[in-house]
């Protein structure tokens, strides 16, 4: 079943792509035209394109050798605002597998035997703390919404909250958002890992 | 010498507990909530 989120144009090319750089790609694209392209976050911008293969790849390479196309690739937003007044900004849908990535990861410092931190990674205690205690918040009202009791950060030992802190950072990062580069609010396609999306569906059963 | 029959006794079992909802796990939630979950307005 496609995303609404995702253009059928997008829905398309996902199909075809394998690192986190041609899925965000792919979300990207608001529309195809006969040798033109669109992208969801420059609404009624339309970028000249001559793709010479047929493919994902040749796509992405014609879009990088538009100066416009490239630039506009290079600064995409990466919050959309609150959608009401009880609920909190969100990822643009265009990083939907950061947000799934991160999800999956929340589960996994619950339910994994072996949780470890990423080593490279420096974050101060009140940094933990601030990044379990906002993951809690959507688990709070989403528990509230379906009376179901939502897993508590605060129940995880330091280890594992860190570890999810730094490894939330390390999938950030992934997606070209580092702290420096979160000052600003936007992110670059460009920058995007070229790693293939992690095998999230093959997680143990959880407790 | 025969057995007397006798009539089987039914012993008396605790009757279960109502199954309680499992705990909510956030890989569970939907796709516009885990955006929302990612916190974007938190730093890295």
């Amino acid at each position: 079943m496609r995303d609404p989120e995702l253009s059928i144009a997008g829905w398309l090319l996902i199909g075809q792509a394998k690192t986190l750089r041609e899925r965000s790609f792919a979300r990207l694209v608001q529309g195809l035209q006969h040798d033109s392209i669109e992208f969801c976050h420059a609404p009624q911008q339309v970028f000249q394109i001559h793709p010479v293969d047929a493919s994902l790849e040749g796509l992405m390479y014609a879009c990088s050798a538009n100066t416009w196309a490239r630039d506009i690739l290079s600064v995409i937003p990466i919050t959309r605002p609150a959608r009401s007044a009880v609920s909190d900004p969100e990822l643009v849908p265009m990083l939907q597998d950061l947000a799934d990535i991160i999800a999956w990861e929340a589960t996994q410092a619950f339910s994994s035997d072996y949780y470890p931190g990423i080593p490279d990674i420096i974050m101060p205690d009140d940094h933990v703390e601030l990044v379990m205690q906002s993951l809690q918040r959507e688990m709070d009202r989403e528990g509230k919404s379906r009376q179901r009791e939502p897993a508590e950060f605060a129940s995880l030992n330091k280890d594992r909250q860190r570890a999810l802190a730094e490894r939330r950072r390390w999938w950030f990062s992934k997606f070209s958002i580092t702290p420096e580069r979160w000052e600003t609010g936007k992110w670059c396609l460009w920058q995007v890992s070229d790693e293939s999306m992690p095998e999230m569906g093959r997680a143990p059963a959880y407790a | 010498m025969s057995q007397p029959t006798r009539t089987p006794v039914r012993t008396p079992v605790e009757s279960p507990a109502p199954e309680q909802n499992p705990k909510l796990w956030p890989a569970e939630i939907c796709p516009q909530q885990k955006r929302e979950m990612a916190s974007p307005d938190v730093s890295p």
